[in-house]
């Protein structure tokens, strides 16, 4: 059981980051699952010593193959947009209710370019060592760095804009 | 507030609240996923044990019929019944007739083997042998015969065959008795050798225009080692030869085409490639083959010995002849000579 216990301390963090990724809760609950299922069936053939590191890893592979399955199918992919944007287009009461700001914060890291966003979503978002971001998206440390150098400043003047529109 | 403190702020801030208003099972999506897995693991255990039977029967199979001219099986099939044609006096397998069964990685031959005995064929025995992929153990041989060979042959004196070399051993006086006293209106099988060793052309002198009325079934050749009935490493050796179809059956490789004595020395040089395997099933401990092959090649092909088949009062005539040495009474059969 102990595996087990491990496991669910890192379940929130999972689903953050698979929700910060998909920006959609039923995928990102999908995902965690299909994560847990794989870490199931692989885990007694590998030695893994960083399990946060590794589960991430495993999530972010579940998360691009789900990305993909759903691209190849055509018919449904304006379903699905509308879908989408039906379970993100939010009722005032959840604004108030549910997890506004982490939201807005998401919809901000999304206009980032792809690889910045990664990187913010990774090191600043879920507290991963720059070691472990640059081995899940598969960079050398330097480039990711500087990925994640510019990612962040971009989102801190996004930042700054909003604070100054608000006041 | 510098705008670095106010991004980590704002990161924590919203993190907090995010995870305050998650409302996930984790107990469930753990169960699940481990559920899940467990499923797939199962189904992928039980499709491997599955696929284990397909994969050795087709595995054996290709192994079988893969390998040589006509594959594995076919070519054991051929030297084992080649071997009993040329080492069992007037013995043959209908080739048509035998059963393999194939299993994972193994062969189980069954077959009969027949005589000729006076003008009919007989069923006198069968034969059963376990191959472990091309190697066959010991065969199991149930004969319905009168006067069987043994089962293992003596050491330095010949059964049935004797090399003019040789001197007569004494019990052979009884089997001219045995000839005296069988009835006529039987057909007799008698193994005769003779007193210089012939071409096999030459077999006809022996009964000229049909004197006395018998039939030649199979001609023992002289390969050397049967003057001492040990090949070189002191081991006993059995006779050899062939058979002589009046009116070869469509399985034989004696099909009279082209001289029997050539197939002979084919059958040899093929059983060669095999001889290990002969040797398991032949009665004897040792075929020699090598041996033999060089002596026939330096001498050609030379008859000592026959299986002759004839009524009774014909294969009497045979001890007053002067090509005939020695004499053995084989099976005894009732009179179908037409």
């Amino acid at each position: 059981m102990e595996i087990d216990d491990i496991y669910k301390n890192y379940m929130y963090d999972l689903y953050r980051y698979l929700f910060s990724l998909s920006k959609n809760h039923h995928t990102a609950e999908d995902l965690v699952q299909e994560t847990f299922y794989r870490t199931y069936l692989s885990l007694p053939e590998q030695n893994i010593t960083n399990i946060k590191a590794w589960l991430f890893k495993v999530a972010y592979h579940t998360f691009i193959d789900d990305t993909r399955k759903n691209k190849k199918q055509i018919p449904n992919e304006e379903i699905e947009r509308l879908k989408d944007k039906e379970s993100s287009a939010w009722t005032p009461e959840d604004q108030v209710l549910q997890n506004e700001e982490y939201q807005q914060l998401i919809e901000m890291v999304h206009q980032l370019r792809p690889k910045h966003q990664h990187a913010v979503i990774l090191c600043d978002l879920h507290e991963l060592t720059y070691e472990e971001g640059a081995q899940i998206m598969e960079l050398n440390i330097n480039s990711f760095k500087s990925n994640l150098y510019r990612g962040r400043q971009a989102l801190m003047s996004k930042l700054n804009e909003r604070r100054n529109q608000d006041e | 507030m510098s705008d670095d403190q106010n991004y980590w702020k704002m990161i924590d801030r919203s993190k907090k609240q995010f995870d305050e208003n998650t409302n996930i099972d984790s107990n469930k999506i753990l169960k699940k996923s481990r559920h899940k897995a467990l499923t797939t693991n199962i189904l992928i255990s039980l499709a491997v044990l599955l696929m284990i039977v397909p994969t050795l029967t087709l595995l054996t199979y290709f192994y079988y019929g893969s390998g040589g001219h006509d594959g594995r099986a076919n070519t054991q099939i051929k030297v084992a019944s080649d071997v009993i044609e040329v080492t069992e006096p007037n013995m043959f397998v209908k080739r048509m007739e035998l059963e393999e069964t194939i299993d994972f990685f193994s062969m189980d031959l069954n077959f009969d083997v027949y005589k000729r005995i006076g003008k009919e064929e007989y069923r006198v025995g069968e034969y059963d042998i376990d191959y472990m992929l091309d190697q066959p153990a010991f065969p199991n041989r149930t004969f319905f015969l009168d006067r069987p060979h043994p089962e293992i042959p003596p050491r330095d004196e010949p059964s049935y065959f004797i090399h003019p070399a040789l001197h007569v051993p004494y019990e052979f006086k009884k089997e001219w008795e045995i000839v005296q006293n069988v009835p006529d209106g039987t057909v007799v099988e008698a193994y005769i050798s003779f007193s210089n060793p012939i071409r096999p052309d030459d077999i006809r002198d022996i009964n000229p225009g049909r004197d006395p009325d018998i039939d030649f079934l199979w001609l023992a050749v002289d390969t050397g080692v049967e003057k001492k009935v040990l090949d070189s490493e002191g081991l006993p050796v059995t006779p050899i030869g062939y058979p002589i179809y009046k009116d070869p059956p469509t399985w034989t490789p004696f099909d009279n085409r082209q001289d029997n004595s050539e197939v002979f020395k084919e059958i040899l040089n093929h059983l060669e490639n095999h001889e290990e395997q002969a040797t398991k099933i032949a009665r004897a401990k040792t075929l020699a083959l090598d041996e033999r092959i060089d002596y026939i090649q330096e001498n050609g092909v030379n008859i000592y010995g026959a299986v002759v088949t004839g009524p009774a009062s014909e294969i009497r005539k045979l001890q007053d002849n002067e090509y005939v040495r020695s004499l053995k009474v084989g099976e005894v059969k009732l009179w179908n000579w037409r």
